[in-house]
């Protein structure tokens, strides 16, 4: 039970917490809705009644009652209904800043790499939309119920019997909700064959694909398939919305009976003398009423329902979240500057649900000071390495140490204000040029002498002339003044806002020139290089660096090759060459190309 | 209105719609024009079904009068009298109108949705022919047309689809229809009152949905400050940038810059929104005021005995049937707001008709080239573009021969297999088969002859079977062609990593699918271009074929370069030397033109362009005792080749 009412409580209260006057406002205003109707055929039956038997007064009382309960019923609907868009606004966007905060606040990156996880938060920010309308969902279910007991009890003064007249819509209720599903099941069923047409839609109409799509004859092909693929969902879709038709209309003349011999009886006991014409007609329109009302409630019920599935997703994050950022227990300071070095003992590591170790038994001392370059094979376990270092995750058996101290003991914030990184696959950031590169260290973000020199520092001083607006452009085509900037632009800010922070710890450089051609990188890493030699003097910082170009790995002071998910050699490029291994194969490799 | 949630969702589509502000009207009769020629029968059901969804709830008004009415006078007469007996007849009357107009309602929605959905595909095909049957490729380009091709986009990826339009459409002619057989049962009491009340409560809606349309388009006004915000948002959502904001500490900062730039943009919503609650205090008031006439004039007709206490029922349900003009529906919004991305798939059809798209040529294309592909003299640039990209450029493939282009990028290096593959025509100049200029040929004969991997090659999310056959899709699927292609591209080893062998659906996004490496799904499409090279197409282009591949895995490739291209007319555009110099013939394009061209060793005796470049290279692997000299040789070569590379996509 608490766990239906948790989310029910959750979204509600966000949307008190969004902004509690509409919050308000909303649920008072729906059920104005939801009585107006109820009340019309009040007046009906009494505007009936008075003007069979004769009397004026109760005529004009009775349009006057109509009039203004239309009147209100009108404004509470059109005022409800700007009302309720401001709010769902409101708690959208506050939901939205929590979704930030939560998938943002999680120092490791388990939520953003693991498949389910990450279909998981995928289907929450596509379906964020829900949230927000769950709150609406529970505050219109309010007003739907209000309406219903009120609709009931009017039946029932009528004839204390007609009270069950609901009974004869529950089934055409469960039709309507089977039926709901039976097309929710389709739709499933379906959602595979659509992905395909609209992944076929996508690349015949755009430009990059075009290309190729041509020189291999595929338009007709692609066109083709569309259709069969089409046209399979749509016969599912037939045949679900037949049987769902079906369904609902047999449920629809059961309560159709109920309803002939509702208004029957009141026509019986007119008829005798018992009760007037005017409740004949009452019961005539509100009866209709009965049953759409219990099906609009369950239609709110089964809409609330989906949108709790996602608040449950939502909930699954807040639950997530308080665990995975929960600081170690007794924190302790990262280094003012490293003396000794980083020292990985015995470490092992899986990824979480997975049952492969991608790295065992690596024993490796980084010493303080140094560049140290990492190779090896795609998939031998270099970005998991990296991602060790950048704490995005923990190993799972073994320790990391700096200068003695676990990284584990160190709060994941500390010890990242400490280090900088530039990756492969790094952020095409879609802000003004200079925050792109300025995000790298916050503090100085709009201090254009700190970018200007970081950039100097990347080698992308090219980029800035060819910006418009300097430092100011706006970059990425998310934006209608946005300049867009090719690859290598790009990666060249990336590098620009791994080298804002002056004095790191720790520099991971995880194939960050990827997209540069090898001169570039190598005279990229080269005057790092330098720079960092200079500076390790004063905090013994420790470079990183990953790449396929031996031109640029031979000049590290340690190479680390890894082979298998360990370490399989160390050490300097001469000492590697003589031992005539793995790196003096993959070295040969490339260098055979240039003789 | 009220259920759907589909709120934000409308933002993309509203703006599209204030963008190119189609008249609604014209639109509205393109789309039932359109109807009858995607599906004749089932349109026929539609209009039957709305027909009678109309027409019930008028036949459900007279029988409830006639029940009304004859308890009234069954009342004064006896049960047994010939009222009492009408009771009965139109009690049932009344039962079965009331389920009919239950039934038939579901029946007319599935009936819609079921043409809505084949009018939908129908229209993405359609979308799609125009976009992908051209043999030129200008419209997906030149920025004049492409506009139009993502309009008509729009029928496949809006959020309000075809489907829905069709649906809406027939539930606003149910609306329409229904009222105005309303008005028709009005009319014997007052002519006057039933045009009347259609007047005000159209009048009336109108008000407000221009109101509640405004609210929408000004949200969609904002769309650029809340993009920003939605930008935000996704930023600490998705992967993308998820190891550089733990580094940087951005998580903060993104949450204040989303709510920042989300209330920037929303504070002018809330001001254009300030004056809306005036309309919400007029429509009351004139709801109320007819409304209370009705019931007025209505009850002192009865009274007087102008009317009986049956037509009283008929004409109070009436006058009600009427006021549905006064409502608006989800019918309404899918309407508004998806009606408009129909036309434009109309549009792209006529607009891909004209002669740089469509290409002419009809002599076949078979078996060329067998001597020489000749670039004479061409010039060229983009539609819409002043640079040009080409001018005067000579340049002579050898058929059965390898050729090489290197150049710095922005050279034209991916232009000119553009030209080739005739995705566009020379602006000036000419191209030569074996003499033949190539706009004499038939285009999609000619686009046949070549097999190719481009730098930004396609990944097909459909079984990793297909990737490689639709390299020649029209052949029959021939397995040792297959396993063929695969092995020469060093692509066998993926079988490891499918789990439903080659069938394996390579995207994530489906059960059972499962996403490739850079690296892998660059062998894929290695292998395509095999396998429609040794299906017979006699050109085979390698745009940076191996840019994600491993150290080992590209030497593979350049060790078996020759062996790959044998007796093929090869053309390979590479940064990569170690592939570029096993080619026979290489060419440096510059500024245009070709401006060195011959062997490896013959470029490198020229002393030119291309031997800097190559020796920057290789000083770093040949020089293995003293690295560090050659580090510092390279170093302000190193800058020049950073320039290049800047310009690349």
């Amino acid at each position: 039970m608490r766990k239906r009412v948790r989310p029910l409580g959750v979204m509600l209260k966000v949307a008190f917490e969004a902004d509690p006057l509409r919050a308000t406002l909303s649920i008072v205003l729906n059920i104005i809705s939801a009585l107006a109707s109820v009340l019309s055929s009040v007046w009906l039956r009494d505007l009936t009644n008075a003007a069979v038997h004769h009397h004026m007064g109760d005529v004009w009382r009775a349009a006057a009652g109509e009039g203004i309960t239309v009147a209100a019923a009108v404004f509470a609907g059109w005022t409800g209904f700007t009302l309720s868009m401001a709010l769902r606004e409101k708690t959208g966007a506050l939901l939205d800043q929590r979704l930030i905060e939560l998938t943002a606040g999680i120092p490791g990156l388990e939520h953003h790499e693991r498949p389910d996880y990450l279909d998981k938060i995928e289907v929450l920010r596509r379906q964020r939309d829900q949230l927000a309308s769950a709150s609406e969902a529970i505050v219109q279910n309010i007003a739907v119920l209000v309406g219903v007991f009120t609709t009931v009890g009017l039946l029932a003064s009528l004839h204390p019997i007609l009270i069950l007249l609901p009974l004869f819509g529950i089934p055409s209720i469960i039709a309507g909700a089977k039926s709901e599903q039976l097309r929710q099941k389709a739709a499933d069923d379906t959602a595979e064959g659509m992905r395909v047409t609209r992944h076929l839609l996508e690349l015949a109409t755009t430009a990059g694909p075009g290309k190729e799509l041509r020189i291999f004859g595929l338009g007709r092909h692609l066109i083709d398939r569309h259709h069969q693929v089409w046209h399979d969902t749509d016969l599912v879709q037939d045949k679900a919305q037949v049987k769902a038709t079906l369904m609902s209309g047999s449920g629809w003349m059961v309560f159709g009976l109920g309803y002939v011999g509702a208004i029957a009886l009141v026509a019986e006991r007119a008829v005798q003398g018992h009760g007037d014409v005017g409740s004949v007609v009452m019961a005539i329109t509100l009866a209709a009423q009965v049953n759409q009302q219990v099906a609009g409630a369950v239609g709110m019920m089964t809409w609330m329902l989906s949108s709790l599935k996602t608040v449950g997703r939502y909930l699954w994050l807040v639950d997530y979240a308080a665990e995975a950022a929960r600081p170690p227990s007794h924190p302790l300071a990262a280094p003012d500057r490293m003396e000794r070095g980083l020292d990985l003992t015995d470490v092992a590591f899986r990824y979480p649900g997975t049952e492969v170790d991608i790295l065992h038994d690596v024993n490796l001392h980084l010493p303080a000071g140094s560049t140290v370059a990492v190779v090896g094979e795609n998939g031998a376990g270099k970005s998991t390495f990296i991602k060790l270092l950048c704490r995005f995750y923990e190993p799972t058996s073994g320790s990391i140490t700096a200068d003695g101290i676990a990284l584990s003991q160190i709060a994941p914030d500390e010890w990242r204000d400490r280090m900088s990184a530039g990756f492969q696959d790094f952020a095409r950031l879609e802000l003004a040029a200079g925050q792109t590169v300025g995000v790298g260290d916050l503090p100085y973000l709009d201090d254009e002498p700190v970018v200007v020199g970081a950039l100097a520092r990347a080698g992308a001083d090219t980029v800035m002339p060819t910006l418009p607006q300097g430092l100011q452009t706006q970059l990425g085509k998310s934006f209608d003044d946005g300049v867009e900037l090719s690859g290598g632009q790009w990666q060249k800010l990336a590098l620009g806002r791994a080298m804002m922070r002056e004095n790191p710890l720790l520099l991971v450089l995880d194939e960050p020139t990827a997209s540069l051609d090898a001169e570039t990188e190598y005279a990229l890493f080269e005057r790092y290089a330098g720079a960092a030699r200079r500076v390790s003097n004063e905090t013994g910082a420790i470079t990183v660096l990953v790449s396929h170009r031996f031109s640029t790995v031979r000049m590290a002071d340690l190479i680390v090759v890894i082979d298998g998910g360990t370490v399989a050699e160390a050490g300097s490029h001469a000492e590697l060459l003589a031992r005539d291994g793995l790196y003096a194969e993959l070295f040969e490799l490339q260098a055979r190309a240039y003789r | 209105m009220a259920a759907g949630g589909s709120g934000t969702n409308t933002e993309t589509d509203t703006e599209t719609t204030t963008k190119k502000r189609q008249r609604l009207g014209p639109a509205i009769w393109a789309t039932v024009k359109l109807l009858p020629t995607v599906d004749r029968r089932r349109t026929a059901w539609v209009a039957l079904t709305v027909v009678i969804a109309a027409a019930i709830p008028s036949f459900f008004k007279v029988a409830s009068g006639a029940l009304v009415g004859s308890v009234f006078v069954a009342a004064q007469q006896g049960s047994h009298s010939a009222a009492g007996h009408r009771v009965v007849l139109a009690l049932v009357a009344v039962g079965v109108l009331y389920i009919l107009q239950q039934t038939v309602g579901p029946i007319q929605l599935a009936v819609a949705d079921g043409l809505g959905r084949r009018v939908s595909g129908s229209l993405r095909e359609r979308a799609m022919a125009a976009s992908v049957l051209p043999p030129g490729i200008a419209h997906l380009e030149d920025p004049a047309m492409l506009d139009k091709v993502a309009l008509a986009q729009g029928v496949g990826t809006g959020t309000f689809t075809p489907r829905m339009v069709v649906g809406g459409l027939a539930g606003l002619a149910v609306r329409y229809l229904s009222a105005f057989a309303s008005v028709a049962l009005l009319w014997p009491y007052h002519w006057w009152m039933a045009l009347g009340l259609a007047v005000v409560f159209t009048a009336t809606i109108q008000i407000f949905r221009q109101d509640f349309f405004a609210q929408i388009q000004v949200v969609a006004g904002q769309a650029q400050t809340l993009r920003r915000s939605a930008y935000f948002r996704d930023l600490a959502l998705t992967p993308g940038a998820a190891k550089e904001a733990r580094v940087f500490g951005l998580g903060s900062w993104v949450s204040t810059r989303f709510r920042e730039s989300w209330v920037s943009g929303m504070a002018h919503v809330w001001l254009a929104r300030r004056n809306s609650w005036k309309i919400s205090a007029i429509g009351p008031l004139i709801f109320m005021v007819t409304e209370f006439a009705i019931f007025f004039m209505l009850g002192r007709s009865l009274l007087r005995g102008e009317i009986s206490p049956g037509q009283f029922t008929v004409y109070l349900q009436a006058a009600g049937g009427i006021a549905i003009l006064g409502s608006l529906s989800n019918d309404d919004m899918a309407v508004q707001f998806g009606v408009a991305s129909i036309p434009p798939v109309l549009e792209l059809e006529e607009a891909v008709a004209s002669p740089s798209v469509r290409l002419s040529g009809s002599e076949p294309a078979a078996g060329l080239p067998r001597q020489t592909i000749r670039f004479e003299n061409v010039g060229f640039h983009y539609p819409g573009q002043e640079r040009a990209i080409y001018d005067g450029l000579d340049l002579e493939i050898a058929a059965g021969s390898s050729l090489a282009i290197v150049g710095e990028n922005g050279a034209g290096k991916t232009t000119l297999v553009k030209l080739l593959a005739r995705l566009y025509d020379p602006t000036e100049g000419r191209i030569t088969v074996d003499g033949t200029d190539l706009r004499l040929l038939d285009p999609a004969a000619w686009q046949r002859r070549l097999a190719a991997i481009f730098q930004d090659f396609v990944r097909y999310e459909l079984p990793a079977r297909d990737n490689v056959c639709f390299g020649a899709v029209d052949a029959p699927f021939d397995e040792a062609r297959f396993q063929e292609a695969l092995s020469r591209a060093g692509a066998l080893g993926l079988l490891d990593d499918l789990p439903h062998g080659w069938d394996t659906v390579l995207s994530r996004q489906f059960t059972e699918g499962t996403d490739l490496s850079g690296g892998q799904w660059q062998r894929l499409a290695l292998a395509r271009a095999l396998y429609a090279a040794d299906a017979g197409a006699g050109v085979l282009v390698l745009d940076e074929p191996t840019a994600n591949l491993d150290v080992r895995a590209e030497a593979d490739i350049y060790d078996r370069f020759l062996d790959l291209t044998a007796g093929m007319t090869t053309i390979l555009i590479s940064h990569r030397f170690s592939t570029v110099r096993r080619a026979a013939r290489i060419v440096v394009l510059e500024h245009g033109r070709v401006s060195e061209q011959g062997t490896h060793d013959e470029l490198l005796a020229l002393e030119g362009r291309y031997a800097h470049m190559f020796r920057l290279q290789a000083s770093r692997f040949t020089d293995i005792e003293g690295g560090d000299e050659g580090g510092d040789d390279g170093d302000t070569g190193g800058d020049e080749a950073a320039d290049e590379v800047v310009t690349s996509a």
